[in-house]
């Protein structure tokens, strides 16, 4: 997935998502944890 | 969010949100990685039929400390508006929008000023493929996607179009490997699958796989 803006009057890139992610600390593993506890994925 | 916190440095989130059952617990959900990345999110809430936003975006204004990005969230008039009226409210802050919206009513119903500090989650496939960097691995498949859709349809392929072909793709890839039996074609898009498509990879092994750390998220 990536960050999306808009420039000129169309939809575009931004940036990765995967950067930022790892930048905050949002893991693939966090983040499925985070499912988890809000019963979005089941254990 | 996390884009957020990381551009812009973000550390108090101002929300609005839809008052029904998905808005509430999208604050609550954002409430909870908020705390996980060290941002604090505070909700303002208000039916979707609403048109007159204001009322929630200067309690959000108000707010002290003051808050550093607006999160919108909701489809249809109501986030095109909310979006609309953040200046309005006095909030002159980077905008995060997650909804339905991101088709091009998007870009021609906010004014430009309010477009430019906008930014969501997307698939590539979902932006003009001009504007990805040119060593992104699927740039030059998005491109020959957008320009078969303006081909056969006369229009820009939007989120909507990019997304779709490719969720078919994964159809079309199970039936040819193992025929149209329902069952097999479940089995194979949960437990075997490697498609490539136009924008991503489908591959539970392969997300799996990223969630345990024996792959990089890619």
């Amino acid at each position: 997935l990536i960050i999306a803006t808009i420039k000129n009057g169309k939809f575009a890139f931004a940036g990765y998502l995967k950067d930022s992610l790892e930048k905050v600390g949002l893991t693939p593993a966090v983040i499925e944890q985070l499912m988890k506890e809000e019963s979005i994925l089941s254990d | 969010m996390a884009y957020h916190a990381d551009k812009f440095k973000v550390k108090r989130v101002g929300m609005i949100t839809t008052a029904d059952a998905v808005g509430q617990r999208l604050a609550a959900t954002a409430k909870k990685v908020g705390e996980k990345i060290g941002v604090q999110v505070i909700s303002e809430a208000q039916p979707a039929s609403d048109r007159d936003l204001l009322p929630s975006l200067r309690k959000l204004a108000s707010a002290s400390p003051a808050i550093e990005a607006l999160y919108v969230f909701g489809s249809g008039p109501f986030a095109n508006i909310a979006m609309n009226q953040a200046e309005l409210a006095g909030l002159n802050v980077p905008i995060l929008y997650t909804g339905g919206n991101v088709i091009p009513s998007l870009v021609s119903e906010l004014s430009p000023a309010v477009a430019a500090k906008v930014f969501f989650t997307n698939a590539r496939g979902g932006v003009g493929s001009d504007t990805l960097p040119d060593n992104d691995a699927y740039k030059k498949k998005i491109q020959a996607f957008q320009a078969a859709y303006k081909a056969k349809f006369g229009d820009d392929a939007t989120l909507p179009a990019a997304v779709g072909y490719d969720m078919a793709g994964t159809i079309v890839d199970a039936i040819r490997t193992v025929g149209t039996d329902r069952t097999a074609i479940a089995e194979y898009i949960r437990g075997k699958q490697h498609f490539a498509g136009v924008q991503a990879w489908n591959s539970r092994a392969r997300k799996k796989a990223m969630v345990t750390g024996s792959i990089p998220t890619s």
